[in-house]
């Protein structure tokens, strides 16, 4: 077969029209999803928000309770805010910085690329930008309570050692969670958008 | 056209003139029945939702080109890892793009079938040239869809025509 008849094949076939009388149902259907997508969205924005403001709340009544001696802990606000306000900040970054789905086919790769880039370096980079400030903020805090517990009395060796080990383990487990998404899940994402955008531009 | 369209209003047009856009970029992405329906919902809302931004300036059958070959792009490559679709039920189902098979002639349908078989194995961006040369977008067109000079269109266009035609080789034959 040469080009022609592969056009004229490609010809018979009619302009399909995908007009219905019942629209009203397709737009409220897709309506209903853009809401329910949007409110995902505000509720995971607000759910990091109100974490953070949780914590921080936390500490500041402790440090009003310690007064003066309580200043370390001020430290720890500080801290947790930073990072919430990071977490939030980035989030209207990426939304702001959306491309439109009517973008060149090329310049939605790259920004899509780009995009996924960012998302890759922030979790590569968890240790330093999110859980550094947090772990530095729970040791001040930790310290500042001259490691006692609750009611007041002297954590034993042991149980410093236990709380330690388990908050170890939870950082270590929170950063390993990062690194595994970031290289197995959109490691693979990226070197597909790169094949893609590279047989673009490629004229081979 | 006005600056702000009516939403509604243009989206029926659009379905009316260019549905069969929307029909051809599916089945040339999808592999399966519940794939097309897939990639049609999520290329006609993508479609809906991008209305607001059509100043009107662009032309239609190009927009919706843009609109639906990011939307297979994408969908495509996050085919096997996409979020669990909402679930629209049977309201788009009642939809249905699938007409009752266009060509009457049983050699042109088998033809055609072979034809998307084919479209379906080429590379991705092959496919969404062969996919605009076939429905005789101009070169300017083309590289306005995909953001790539006219020049370097023309020589994707050659190789991708020829790689075709290469894989439809001997079609006609086994079907005379």
């Amino acid at each position: 077969m040469n080009w022609n008849d592969l056009t004229a094949a490609w010809r018979s076939q009619p302009g399909e029209s995908l007009v219905d009388s019942r629209l009203e149902v397709l737009r409220n259907t897709f309506e209903r999803r853009s809401r329910k997508l949007a409110r995902r969205l505000f509720w995971r924005d607000i759910r990091e928000l109100v974490a953070g403001l949780f914590v921080a709340y936390v500490l500041v009544k402790e440090a009003i309770r310690k007064g003066v001696a309580g200043w370390p802990l001020w430290i720890s606000v500080l801290l947790v805010l930073w990072v919430t306000v990071g977490f939030i900040r980035e989030r209207v970054r990426a939304h702001r910085g959306r491309t439109e789905p009517s973008a060149p086919l090329l310049a939605k790769i790259e920004a899509d690329i780009s995009e996924l880039r960012r998302q890759s370096d922030l979790l590569l980079k968890v240790g330093t930008w999110y859980m550094a400030p947090l772990i530095l903020g729970w040791f001040i805090a930790l310290a500042s309570t001259g490691f006692h517990g609750l009611n007041g009395s002297l954590r034993t060796p042991l149980q410093m050692g236990s709380y330690l080990a388990g908050a170890g383990v939870l950082f270590f487990g929170i950063w390993k969670l990062n690194q595994w998404v970031a290289l197995k899940k959109i490691g693979p994402r990226i070197a597909e958008l790169e094949e893609l955008r590279n047989s673009l531009v490629s004229n081979k | 056209m006005s600056p702000k369209p009516d939403r509604e209003l243009l989206f029926k047009e659009w379905m009316e003139a260019h549905g069969g856009i929307i029909v051809k970029i599916a089945r040339s992405f999808a592999r399966s029945t519940a794939d097309l329906e897939d990639l049609k919902q999520e290329m006609m809302l993508q479609l809906w939702m991008s209305i607001p931004v059509f100043s009107g300036e662009a032309k239609a059958s190009t927009w919706i080109y843009k609109v639906c070959l990011n939307t297979a792009l994408m969908w495509h490559r996050g085919v096997g890892r996409r979020e669990h679709r909402i679930e629209l039920g049977a309201d788009l189902s009642q939809f249905s793009t699938d007409r009752a098979s266009p060509a009457d002639d049983a050699a042109q349908r088998e033809i055609l079938s072979k034809l998307y078989e084919a479209i379906r194995s080429m590379p991705d961006f092959d496919r969404t040239l062969v996919l605009m040369m076939l429905d005789e977008l101009t070169y300017r067109e083309i590289a306005e869809v995909t953001g790539l000079t006219e020049n370097h269109v023309g020589v994707a266009l050659t190789r991708a025509r020829k790689r075709l035609v290469e894989l439809m080789k001997g079609v006609g034959n086994e079907l005379e």
